[in-house]
């Protein structure tokens, strides 16, 4: 009996250890994975941090501006192009040009109409 | 068990000696052997026992560390752990140095990582083959000079600090041994020329030299978050576009110009033309490195009248309704004041203001005193310098002592020298409905900013907006009048100090302007410093005709960036203005004939 016993906690210490022991290389091989990860990640931000910096160079405005003239056909909007909701012409409203009912000609009339009264009460 | 073993093995074998001198002779009384028997192995037993407690503790103290060793492996892994990356959602990467970046996030400095190189020469085998090696990938120094470093004595030498990586990689590949490489960080400069004036720069050692990189130097070395100034990049760089433009045209030799928010006193962009690269300051002139919009003290001319009239009518010396005679030029001791363009007639209060007339101004700083002037000026901010977060602040040149005369010519703008900056934060403190901004270079929370001191009431401030506006509509400043943004502004033309006299050619042309006029948002103030007049201009360099075209361009441009919507031309504002400048005219002239 007493030799069982002893065999017992033999046993359970050395079972035991062995599973200690397993898990600890476990521990290791992951904390080995995690570190590699952290440094992944450190080079990962530097250089989403570089990639900032040039992002910023890049949206010099001296060169967004140089680029799209050179690819885009749209300039800044003059200020006499905008106007209120409130000077907009009811739709039912008779309108001068009421004889061509081109669907282009329409919108235009519709800006550059309140654009000549702005610009006659400034002179 | 244990412990019947050693009894038994204390008991069973009897030292021989004494077991031969027993049996025969009974000497000791009678008393049995195995009692003195006894006493040994009692003996031997107490021995027994220490060791055995001795032996106990030993492994009872081994088991319990064994034991914490398992409660700290099972309770307290995450001590352990390289937790080397952080979540950088709430802040930036650490390099040592935060960031500065605009009100939008562009980043405008920046720590990057470099490599620079060294020698440790007593490991070099060949100084003069590897300096001539060195030389070809390095071209900014010499093979001599590299040679002299890599054959001194020391064990470490600098060769060049912050290679560029295509510079670190051909070094790599010369393979020269005795060479290495220190990781650095080095601080770039991604807008360069645009912003050095306020952002400033850095020293070898990244220690802040000039501008936010000098006066917040300990807030950046202790922080990731990145600090974000008031700066606009996109205004900035129509700021400082419009500056070079003029430049240009009038040949002028440097200018400023500063853009604020009249709300909050943000300076949504600052420049100083000539401008330098950040990366290079060592390479740039002095003149470049100045910076005229908050170090420069400039005589600003006429846009003083706007502070004259403001206290004027402010304190109720004169109203709207009144005028000054401007015929006679003012003569005091050896001086005499005459204006650029004499109207030759009775004027009222905005017909000076709109013709800028010297006499009218200075008849008016008069009836309101010495002392109502510089209490005035001093809660303007214009007789101490900005309160800026930058280290290089002009101190303003005041008169001292403050006569009779100082108070007329500074009434008109001459005597008093201050910066460009303190101009356009006094502007904006009353065109904003009269109360008091402080100017800053970092970003605010517009709910979070309190009113500042009340300079002006809301009616004096309300007529400084219309007169401005009266300036750009029909005074001095029409070309200014940016097509639906109710420009009003003042010009200002101050002949330069050379010596001890006014030089008669060369001049500092400025105009500051608030847009829009019926409810400010922004003041701008541009400075052009000895524009030379040309054909286009009939001659003239003055701030109408150099400045105001360039805050025509600055409004038209930014307006639609801020979101500031084109509305009708608002003439109405100033109309009631006229009707009654004419009407009050027309009776002085008749009472007058």
């Amino acid at each position: 009996m007493r030799r069982f016993v002893i065999f017992c906690w033999i046993l359970a210490g050395s079972v035991t250890a062995l599973t200690l022991f397993q898990i600890k290389q476990e521990v290791l091989e992951l904390e080995h994975g995690i570190k590699q990860v952290h440094s992944d990640i450190l080079r990962d931000q530097e250089a989403i941090h570089v990639l900032e910096a040039e992002w910023s160079y890049l949206n010099h405005p001296a060169r967004i501006a140089a680029l799209a003239e050179h690819h885009l056909q749209l300039a800044p909007i003059p200020a006499e192009r905008i106007i209120g909701f409130a000077d907009l012409p009811f739709p039912g409203e008779p309108q001068e040009e009421e004889g061509k009912d081109e669907p282009a000609t329409g919108p235009a009339t519709l800006v550059t109409a309140p654009a000549a009264t702005l610009g006659a009460t400034n002179r | 068990m244990i412990r019947r073993y050693f009894v038994r093995s204390q008991t069973k074998p009897l030292p021989p000696a004494t077991a031969a001198e027993l049996p025969s002779f009974d000497l000791q009384g009678g008393r049995p052997v195995e009692l003195r028997l006894d006493g040994t192995a009692k003996q031997a037993l107490e021995t027994g026992r220490t060791r055995l407690l001795v032996a106990a503790v030993s492994f009872a103290l081994a088991f319990s560390l064994i034991g914490w060793r398992l409660i700290d492996l099972g309770l307290m892994t995450d001590r352990h752990e390289p937790s080397i990356a952080r979540d950088l959602s709430s802040g930036g990467l650490e390099t040592g140095r935060a960031d500065i970046v605009d009100r939008n996030g562009i980043v405008l400095a920046t720590t990057l990582p470099t490599a620079s190189l060294y020698a440790n020469p007593r490991h070099v085998r060949d100084p003069e083959a590897a300096a001539a090696q060195l030389a070809t990938v390095l071209p900014q120094a010499s093979a001599a000079q590299l040679g002299a470093k890599l054959a001194s004595e020391r064990s470490f030498v600098w060769l060049q600090r912050n290679l560029t990586p295509r510079q670190h990689d051909a070094v790599n590949r010369l393979g020269i041994p005795g060479l290495y490489f220190q990781r650095e960080r080095r601080r770039f400069y991604p807008h360069g020329a645009l912003t050095p004036h306020v952002v400033g720069f850095t020293g070898v050692d990244n220690q802040g030299l000039a501008g936010i990189e000098q006066s917040f130097d300990d807030v950046l070395r202790a922080s990731v978050k990145p600090l974000p100034l008031s700066l606009d990049i996109r205004i900035q760089h129509i700021l400082s576009e419009e500056l070079a433009r003029s430049i240009d045209t009038f040949s002028a030799i440097g200018g400023a110009g500063v853009v604020m928010d009249v709300t909050t006193g943000e300076i949504v962009a600052m420049a100083s033309l000539p401008s330098y690269d950040p990366a290079k300051p060592a390479a740039a002139a002095a003149e470049a490195r100045f910076n005229r919009a908050s170090l420069g003290a400039y005589e600003m001319g006429s846009i003083f009248k706007i502070f004259t009239t403001a206290m004027a009518l402010n304190e109720g010396v004169v109203t709207l309704r009144d005028g000054y005679d401007t015929r006679q030029p003012i003569r005091i001791s050896r001086f005499t004041i005459r204006d650029f363009k004499p109207k030759n007639r009775w004027l009222s209060i905005p017909e000076i203001f709109m013709y800028s007339s010297n006499i009218g101004t200075v008849h008016m700083a008069m009836d309101a005193g010495t002392p109502a002037q510089q209490t005035f000026l001093k809660r303007l901010g214009l007789l101490q310098p900005a309160n800026i977060e930058l280290p290089e602040v002009g101190q303003p040149i005041v008169p001292s002592p403050w006569r009779e005369i100082n108070t007329m010519t500074i009434s008109y703008g001459y005597g008093l020298a201050v910066s460009p900056l303190q101009v356009a934060g006094a502007v904006a403190s009353l065109v904003n409905g009269g109360t008091a901004v402080r100017p800053t270079l970092l970003k605010r929370d517009p709910a979070k900013v309190a009113k500042g001191p009340r300079i002006i009431s809301e009616e004096t401030s309300e007529t400084i907006r219309r007169l401005m506006r009266l300036v750009v509509a029909k005074g001095s400043g029409r070309k200014a009048n940016a097509e639906g943004y109710l420009v009003g502004g003042k010009t200002g033309t101050a002949d330069k100090l050379a010596g001890r006299r006014y030089a008669r050619n060369a001049r500092i042309s400025s105009f500051v302007a608030g847009f829009p006029m019926d409810k400010p948002r922004y003041v701008v103030f541009v400075t052009i410093d000895e524009p030379k007049p040309t054909k286009e201009t009939h001659g003239y360099a003055t701030g109408g005709w150099v400045a105001a075209p360039a805050v025509n361009n600055i409004v038209t441009r930014v307006a639609p960036l801020v979101g500031i919507a084109p509305r009708d031309n608002g003439n109405a504002m100033i109309e009631q203005l006229l009707v009654e400048i004419n009407k009050s005219a027309e009776g002085r002239q008749l009472a007058s004939n």
